[in-house]
């Protein structure tokens, strides 16, 4: 939709009365239509800040694009950590983004990209290390902890039960 | 006596916990384990930042006790460590650079305005180079022994206490054959 039209949408649907949360600022009819029509032209604005697509040596054939992305969304920033090599914006990422770029391009497997990562950084860089003789507490630690504290809290459950038990015996008879 | 026991269980529980997490926060998580260390330095061979004529290999670091210092003229840090790598290069301590990510008139003006204690720059524009080190920032700095393993990874800036106690000691010991 063009900016006037989505403009124009905007003020009828204030005046209309439809955007009328907006009208806790009290503006329905013609004010509302006012403010709706910002509102509209503010959204309307969102895409112009996406990022223009890539173009020239940047750009990978379709279907190693997907893996691009995949890949660079499954691998750790060293540097930010809790980022994807896919969203950081450090220069390190940057630089290991275009390398994996250029492995994809040289026919490197998914595989032979992780261990490239995996070689120089060791497991952090991967956001779901194998599962080796290392990595068990990270897999199912959470998991034996949970399973832990349901047997703590069934023989508990049961100890109380019989002590509730005992005691209405002592009190009723049986 | 028992009905106390039970009592204790979940402390007991608890108190592992708690272990297990302080340990964990006992670590300073930026400071990622490399798995370099003990392996021979990664192989490149690139032109100097000097002369592009001339270049600088691994296999020039070969047969002597050698820090690689990666850096970088956008890396506001680097400059903390002029001091500390000129103190340790008139030490007599051979510093290699590795210049990363950089462009030329940049990285030689920043030599020439913060020193320049290397005895050979590699120049590392594209940066693959140095991601082979497994570089998550820079300053780094790697040690390596006489036959060019990496025996240590100094990650960020080295401090002139540092190079004091910590580097210059160390690259004594591997001299010392160790």
């Amino acid at each position: 939709m063009t900016i006037p039209k989505l403009g124009v949408v905007g003020w009828r649907l204030g005046k209309a009365g439809i955007l009328s949360p907006l009208a806790v600022f009290g503006k329905r009819g013609v004010g509302g239509g006012i403010l709706a029509t910002i509102v509209m032209l503010l959204l309307s604005a969102a895409p112009a800040f996406a990022a223009p697509a890539p173009s020239g040596p940047d750009v990978l054939p379709p279907k190693l694009e997907l893996r691009y992305q995949k890949l660079t969304s499954e691998l750790r920033c060293p540097v930010c950590q809790n980022e994807t090599i896919a969203v950081s914006d450090s220069v390190v990422s940057a630089d290991l983004r275009r390398v994996v770029r250029e492995k994809l391009r040289a026919g490197a497997s998914d595989r032979e990209i992780r261990d490239y990562m995996i070689a120089r950084y060791g497991l952090f860089a991967v956001y779901d290390p194998p599962v080796a003789a290392g990595t068990w507490a990270l897999w199912f630690g959470p998991l034996a902890l949970l399973l832990l504290a349901a047997l703590i809290a069934a023989i508990a459950i049961r100890r109380r039960r019989r002590i509730l038990a005992g005691r209405e015996r002592a009190e009723f008879g049986p | 006596m028992r009905r106390w026991l039970w009592a204790l269980l979940p402390l007991a529980v608890a108190g592992g916990l708690i272990a297990f997490l302080a340990l964990g926060f006992g670590h300073d998580p930026r400071y990622i384990p490399s798995p370099l260390i003990d392996k021979p330095a990664p192989k490149f061979a690139l032109q100097t930042l000097a002369d592009p004529a001339r270049s600088l290999s691994s296999a020039d670091l070969h047969g002597q006790v050698a820090l690689v210092n990666v850096f970088a003229s956008w890396c506001v840090a680097c400059t903390d460590e002029s001091a500390s790598l000129a103190w340790l290069a008139g030490q007599g301590v051979r510093i290699y650079g590795l210049d990363y990510s950089d462009t030329r008139p940049a990285a030689k003006a920043w030599l020439a305005r913060w020193g320049n204690p290397y005895r050979a720059v590699a120049f590392d524009p594209r940066g693959t180079a140095a991601l082979d080190w497994g570089i998550y920032g820079v300053p780094e700095t790697f040690a390596l022994d006489r036959n060019g393993r990496i025996r240590h990874k100094f990650t960020g800036v080295i401090t002139l206490e540092a190079a004091k106690s910590e580097v210059l000691p160390l690259l004594r010991k591997l001299e010392s054959g160790s």
